[in-house]
């Protein structure tokens, strides 16, 4: 229940920046200038990821028949998020990590040229893993 | 084969080795032209380039984890064979006609990399290419599952060490013992101490030259995030890294298998950065150290004689070229242009000046009649001064600016930079070759495997016919292609097969197949939408830029100055008198509107590249798969035949 609070929260958070002006009327600070269109949309979908989640762990609970198709579409959302953030959401902050050294490497650099590489690895075991567990407990499709 | 996999799935043959089936699926798993280019990519551009080596490892994850082990679930061998079972012969004839298309580039590229490699040993490259295509088609052909899966394996441990050896001399060479793969972050610092000096000597080009650890000096952001995201999703539906883990045929083996391979690829990927730090303080330290012209290092020999590396606009292959040009008939400087074979060579020709033509087409007639004359030796002491004086390089030293090395030519200079003896170069490069024939075998496999689908419901020929004329398309393909193709766009022309791999084929694939209310209209209609609009945007940005230009001008990320000039050409084009000034005046309107690799053109949608246009074209795949499944009857299982 949790996520669904915070998913809702998130969204009606993301439409209220989105008015702009009209958010000041109401008595709120502007943050479009801040977030931007981009921002907003993001924090959205952040939002609705959450909700989706909460959504997903109520039915699992609540017992359904669809135990497999629910448990494999969160892992495979969980893990093309984190694949997205290791492959494009670590490049793109490389000039401000790059003010950390370790070793003589740019910390930017350093996760660019291995620790993404890395990580992804590790995400394919863990994600076959997960995977084959939930194929293995939950009857076939 | 179609027939063999359904029924085969009850009586599933036992999962060999995890290790042999991984290192056999990594040699499959994308183009070698790719790898061979990656150090040479890192070096050029520094941290912009580990995009590549991000993308195909996130593509080796989603294609081994996620894609294949949904074929292996279905019972399907190939993406193709899984298509046609799903969605009907129709959408898996649709889907093979971009495989086949992906195929035939891809194999262009990988023997116009043959071809280099056999230059650089001084081997005629077309008997190297005849050569490996035989074997390609023998082992292709002769083959059965089990030896090719030992030999693909065999050729990925050669192919990782022809790249680790050089890494671990190198390493060796600068810092002593260690461990080569953590150990060069002491090179940063040393290539930022050479890097100012050069700055400071004002020996840089900066066009050509970027700091090695500085983020988007050469990309901006979003072409980084295109290029991991194209080579991501093209890798991920590659057809031979799908065929070779789903061979697995239980998902839970698959997916293991998908793991497994991501690893051992990542020993490769890993090796590349590294690579190219090594190779940049040794020939940062050259240029710093005033290198005389007269005594160029020795690493440059190789690629020089590969024709892919340049010192002011000239290369051994040039002048082996012209040497050629001179034995089969041309008696003058100006008639050597007609008789130039190669398209590299002819490009680097009408770029120089009529002195240093002359000069070239002396050295060229010594080398031609003259039997123990050697190309090297002539090369450095008479067309290298000619060239650098005709470019105002008067004190005669190597500079950032008069040198060009293209990405796949770092990789044939690095066996020399590591100081071993000369035998290291062919070892070296046995080892990249046997990775080629086995990527070229894949290929040619690939390509054989469509048959099943393809014709399965046809009463055709036997398959052996069939299989002739499948390969003997490819080779003529080849054949028309190789004569003309230039060495420097081979890393684009791979990025490109792969982005339209993934706009042809990701949707479908891997939304098409695991969402239930996907139909076959939908299915058929994401291949021919996302497939078309690539090759309509790689053709137009690329073949008729200034008519894509005025299509779509509201798209274009142009500048002002830039819309200036292009409307200053149009006005030239329009008032030139028809025949030659028209079309002179036409193809300068191109030419501006193409741009080049330093300057951007106009013709393009927000700056995106022709050759990830998969960026926009996946997503577009992914939409009509969805408006046209939703439209279209759900429980209409296949398209009439």
């Amino acid at each position: 229940m949790i996520e669904l609070g915070l998913g809702a929260l998130l969204i009606a958070g993301a439409i209220v920046v989105a008015m702009g002006t009209a958010s000041a009327a109401l008595g709120i600070v502007d943050l479009l200038p801040l977030l931007g269109y981009g921002g907003v949309a993001l924090v959205a979908a952040l939002g609705a990821l959450l909700c989706a989640a909460g959504l997903t762990r109520r039915a699992l609970k609540r017992g359904t028949a669809h135990r497999h198709g629910l448990r494999s579409g969160r892992l495979t959302a969980t893990a093309l998020i984190v694949a997205v953030g290791l492959a494009i959401g670590l490049p793109l902050a490389a000039d401000l990590l790059n003010l950390v050294r370790i070793e003589g490497f740019p910390l930017g650099y350093y996760l660019a040229a291995q620790g993404v590489l890395i990580g992804l690895v590790v995400l394919a075991f863990v994600w076959a893993g997960r995977q084959n567990r939930i194929d293995a407990e939950e009857p076939g499709p | 084969m179609t027939q063999a996999s359904v029924t085969q799935t009850s009586a599933a043959p036992p999962v060999a080795f995890p290790l042999v089936s991984g290192l056999a699926a990594a040699a499959q798993a994308m183009p070698v032209a790719l790898i061979a280019a990656l150090p040479g990519l890192i070096y050029v551009a520094g941290f912009d380039h580990l995009a590549y080596c991000i993308g195909l490892l996130a593509g080796i994850v989603l294609g081994g984890v996620w894609v294949a082990p949904k074929l292996a679930a279905s019972g399907a061998a190939s993406a193709t064979e899984a298509l046609a079972m799903r969605f009907g012969v129709t959408v898996a004839r649709l889907a093979a006609a971009v495989v086949v298309l992906v195929v035939l580039s891809l194999l262009v590229a990988e023997f116009a990399l043959v071809d280099a490699m056999a230059n650089a040993l001084e081997v005629p490259g077309s008997s190297a290419i005849v050569a490996m295509l035989a074997l390609g088609v023998l082992g292709a052909l002769l083959l059965g599952d089990r030896l090719f899966r030992a030999v693909a394996a065999i050729a990925f441990v050669l192919l990782s060490a022809s790249l680790l050896i050089p890494l671990a001399l190198l390493a060796y060479k600068a810092h002593g013992a260690g461990f080569p793969l953590t150990d060069y972050g002491r090179t940063f610092s040393e290539i930022a101490t050479l890097e100012e000096k050069l700055l400071g000597a004002g020996l840089v080009d900066f066009d050509t030259f970027s700091g090695h650890v500085s983020a988007f000096l050469k990309m901006t952001p979003l072409d980084m995030v295109a290029l991991i995201i194209t080579l991501a999703l093209g890798v991920a539906v590659f057809p031979p890294l799908l065929a070779s883990v789903a061979s697995a045929r239980k998902p839970a083996a698959a997916r293991l298998a998908g793991a497994w391979t991501a690893l051992l690829v990542m020993v490769v990927l890993l090796s590349a950065p590294a690579l190219a730090a090594y190779a940049k303080l040794e020939i940062y330290g050259a240029l710093t150290s005033a290198t005389p012209l007269s005594k160029l290092p020795p690493w440059l020999e190789a690629p020089m004689h590969a024709g892919l590396a340049r010192i002011h606009g000239t290369s051994v292959d040039l002048l082996e070229s012209a040497a050629f040009a001179v034995w089969t008939g041309a008696d003058t400087a100006s008639s050597v242009s007609g008789l130039l074979l190669n398209e590299a060579a002819r490009t680097q020709w009408a770029a120089l000046d009529p002195e240093t033509r002359e000069v070239v087409f002396g050295a060229a007639r010594t080398l031609a009649t003259e039997p123990g004359a050697s190309a090297w030796d002539l090369y450095q002491s008479v067309v290298i001064p000619a060239a650098a004086r005709a470019q105002g390089n008067a004190d005669l030293t190597l500079s950032q600016a008069a040198l060009a090395i293209e990405p796949a030519g770092l990789l044939l200079a690095l066996p020399e930079m590591t100081g071993a003896p000369r035998v290291v170069l062919p070892l070296i490069l046995l080892g990249l070759g046997s990775a080629v024939l086995v990527m070229v075998m894949t290929l040619m496999r690939t390509l054989l495997s469509l048959r099943a689908t393809v014709v399965a419901r046809l009463e055709g020929p036997s398959w052996r016919r069939i299989a002739l004329v499948v390969i003997a398309s490819a080779v003529s393909a080849i054949a028309a292609a190789i004569s003309t193709i230039d060495k420097e766009l081979l890393t684009t022309a791979v990025v490109g097969s792969l982005s339209l791999a993934a706009a042809g084929l990701f949707p479908a694939v891997a939304i098409g197949l695991s969402w239930r209310r996907a139909t076959a209209f939908g299915a058929a209609a994401a291949i021919v939408a996302g497939a078309g609009l690539a090759l309509y945007y790689e053709a137009g940005t690329k073949a008729f830029p200034a008519a894509f230009y005025e299509t779509w001008p509201a798209l274009s990320n142009a500048s002002e100055p830039a819309i200036e000039e292009y409307n200053a050409l149009t006005e030239v084009w329009r008032e030139a008198e028809q025949g030659d000034a028209k079309d002179a005046a036409g193809t300068a309107l191109d030419d501006w509107a193409r741009g080049t690799a330093t300057r951007p053109g106009l013709a393009n949608w927000r700056g995106i590249d022709g050759a990830v246009s998969a960026i926009f074209a996946v997503p577009v795949g992914i939409v009509v798969l969805i408006f046209v499944s939703l439209l279209t009857p759900r429980r209409r299982q296949a398209l009439p035949s």
